[in-house]
């Protein structure tokens, strides 16, 4: 095989490359973009789904569905005279026992 | 043959194989240089779209940071009747899914051309469910939608959204701050069917919503609401409202109105005249002006005086001689008038101003009044006696409170204030709403003796009913008759009933107006008003863990007298 032929041969290899990896890059690409647009959707659905879950968290501390719960476990509004709140001392330390640090 | 020859023939059939492919090298040159642009541009249109999105609202939040309206994504379904395979079985399963009775749903398919709306507002879950049914024809465009997590807690002042838009309360007019961004993206769509998505990118993101937190307190507006829908029902009244408001900073703590109306602002649209909660006002002014001090007294003409030919001015209770503590204590409107003209109409109208009546609070709610003050000049000996015990004039709910907490914080009229701040999504502050004084009205020396004297109307007076064991309370009970807006008269089967007052007394962090618009089982404030106060008073003492400030052994004594104003 003379030199000019094997010239000729791989020019005509390596624009066959060329192409290939060109058309390759261009098939990833697509695929790639349908892989992204799935992912897409599916945070959508994800950050969708975990504000639906936020809005039971909210609405199941709405004050008027934590009263509803209260009356039916028969509590009531405490009326102030019946409270004693206690003056925290100066000299009251606290606990430094393993179930104080946990909590 | 010749070599020659073959060399020929074979250079004739390939010039004859490649003379196909001149014009189509031609053809393709002409489509890619020539008419490139007109065709990149007609294939862009088939596969590229540009599609605009509305983004969620912002937030808004209790000044606690708990959530109050949020904007989520919501679902309407909808049937494209031509593309249905199966209109029957379809029907049948879809009215299944959303709990939709099938015949209705079969009787909106037949009167429907070709978009048949099925239901809105679906949420994730049903959504899903539709959407695994993978039905042709059946459409599903997601949209936010505003929702509020605690209920109906606040949405007299939230108001209404519609389209994406605020229409009433502090949606619309924070509508600018709160407006979800228009993001743009270009679409590229493959050619199957379905036309799935192979790439887009952002054009433009908008402008980024941002937060809004109120003043207000949820557990506050809560109880308010609570208390004033009971008492409202309870006496048969037209309107209620309780105004909760801090009065060292001018936040409002709780805005609730009975019948609930998200498309007005009662407390700062509705005007009425204060009647006897106004007292205050005039005797904060005639102590201030030294036109009236603790020891005078004031004859109250057992119970009417007749102030000309035609005026004659009355008391609920005929009274004797009262001291100045009395007259605010045992409510007399003779008395009242007789500090109001001592005090003379100039002071009296300076302090009225003075005190923010006749003026906007400058919360901005569009429908905002800004009460009724007729001119300094048409004010007559008349019009100053009967403005003395809050008649002849008119006033906001917010005017009014606002009043009282300029008494209860030692004479300084605050900036009322209903946003706190504005916040990003992420939390970082972008508007603070720094607390603003607008003017000194009285003294503190003066504003003591106001206090102690507000103090003595709840242990002693007409708003025993206000009264909590243990605790220091000051205010004052109102009455006053409606005016027939068509006569200009006033009629004397309606009134409105109110209680205005504060607490803890000496340093109040709480100042609550109560009004009952036209009761009907009871008619005074004292009656009517003063225990709602005293409910809404109770609560908020519990939930704030305030402490008595009196022993155990004082807290039960509460004095008896008429509560008949």
């Amino acid at each position: 095989m003379t030199k000019t032929r094997a010239l000729k041969y791989a020019t005509l290899l390596s624009t066959g490359a060329v192409f290939f990896v060109f058309a390759w890059g261009n098939v990833q690409a697509t695929r790639l973009g349908y892989n992204i647009e799935e992912l897409r959707k599916e945070i959508k659905v994800l950050e969708t789904g975990n504000k639906y879950l936020k809005k039971e968290i909210q609405l199941s501390m709405s004050p008027e569905r934590l009263q509803a719960e209260a009356v039916k476990l028969g509590l009531v509004y405490p009326e102030p005279d019946t409270i004693v709140l206690l003056e925290e001392k100066a000299t009251d330390k606290p606990a430094k026992g393993w179930l104080a640090r946990l909590f | 043959m010749t070599a020659k020859t073959v060399r020929t023939r074979i250079q004739a059939c390939l010039f004859l194989a490649a003379l196909p492919a001149v014009p189509i090298a031609l053809r393709l040159f002409y489509l890619q240089t020539i008419r490139h642009e007109n065709l990149s541009e007609t294939a862009s249109k088939e596969f590229n779209r540009t599609v605009s999105e509305v983004g969620p609202r912002g937030r808004i939040f209790d000044a606690a940071g708990s959530l109050l309206a949020e904007s989520i994504v919501t679902w309407d379904c909808a049937l494209l009747k031509k593309e249905l395979r199966d209109p029957a079985r379809d029907i049948e399963t879809l009215s299944s899914v959303l709990n939709l009775p099938g015949k209705e749903l079969q009787a909106r398919y037949r009167k429907g051309r070709n978009f048949v709306p099925v239901k809105k507002t679906l949420d994730q879950a049903t959504a899903e469910k539709v959407k695994a049914l993978k039905l042709a024809g059946v459409r599903l465009d997601a949209r936010q939608n505003r929702y509020y997590p605690s209920g109906n807690l606040a949405r007299n002042i939230l108001g209404l959204v519609g389209n994406g838009r605020g229409l009433t309360g502090v949606e619309l007019l924070y509508d600018k701050v709160l407006s979800g961004n228009v993001s743009r993206r270009e679409i590229i769509r493959d050619g199957s069917k379905d036309g799935k998505i192979i790439f887009q990118s952002k054009m433009d993101d908008g402008r980024t919503p941002l937060d809004l937190h109120l003043t207000i307190d949820k557990n506050i507006q809560f109880f308010a609401q609570e208390v004033i829908k009971k008492y409202a029902q309870k006496n048969r009244s037209d309107l209620a409202m309780a105004l909760v408001q801090d009065p060292e900073t001018g936040r409002i703590l709780a805005l609730a109105t009975y019948p609930e109306d998200p498309v007005k602002i009662e407390p700062v649209e509705w005007v009425y005249e204060p009647g006897s909660t106004f007292k205050a006002v005039t005797l904060a002014a005639a102590l201030e002006k030294g036109t009236a001090g603790v020891t005078d007294s004031f004859f109250c003409e057992k119970g009417a005086w007749a102030l000309n030919s035609r005026v004659t001015l009355h008391d609920h209770e005929p009274e004797g001689t009262l001291s100045l503590s009395g007259v605010i204590e045992r409510s007399s409107n003779i008395g009242a008038a007789k500090i109001g003209l001592k005090l003379g109409v100039e002071n009296f109208y300076l302090y009225v101003k003075s005190f923010g009546f006749g003026t906007k609070t400058g919360l901005g709610f569009p429908g905002e009044s800004s009460g009724i003050l007729r001119p300094i000049g048409k004010y007559r000996a008349v019009d100053l006696a009967v403005g003395s015990y809050g008649h002849g004039l008119a006033a906001t709910p917010i005017q009014v409170l606002n009043a009282y907490s300029a008494v209860a914080n030692g004479g300084r009229l605050m900036e009322t204030r209903l946003v706190d701040k504005i916040t990003t999504v992420e939390g970082k502050p972008v508007f603070a709403n720094e607390l603003s004084v607008v003017r000194r009205v009285i003294s503190a020396g003066t504003d003591g003796i106001v206090k102690e004297i507000l103090k003595n109307a709840v242990e002693r007076g007409t708003g025993k009913n206000a009264a909590v064991p243990g605790y220091a309370i000051a205010g004052k009970t109102g009455t006053s008759k409606k005016i027939d807006p068509g006569t200009g008269k006033y009629i004397t089967d309606k009134n409105v009933a109110s209680f205005c007052g504060f607490f803890p007394a000496d340093r109040p962090r709480y100042a609550i107006l109560v009004i009952l618009d036209n009761p009907k089982v009871l008619h005074y404030g004292g009656e009517t008003a003063a225990p709602a106060f005293q409910e809404i008073a109770k609560k908020i003492i519990t939930l704030k863990g305030l402490k008595p400030e009196k022993s155990l052994l004082e807290r039960k004594t509460v004095a008896s007298g008429p509560v008949t104003d």
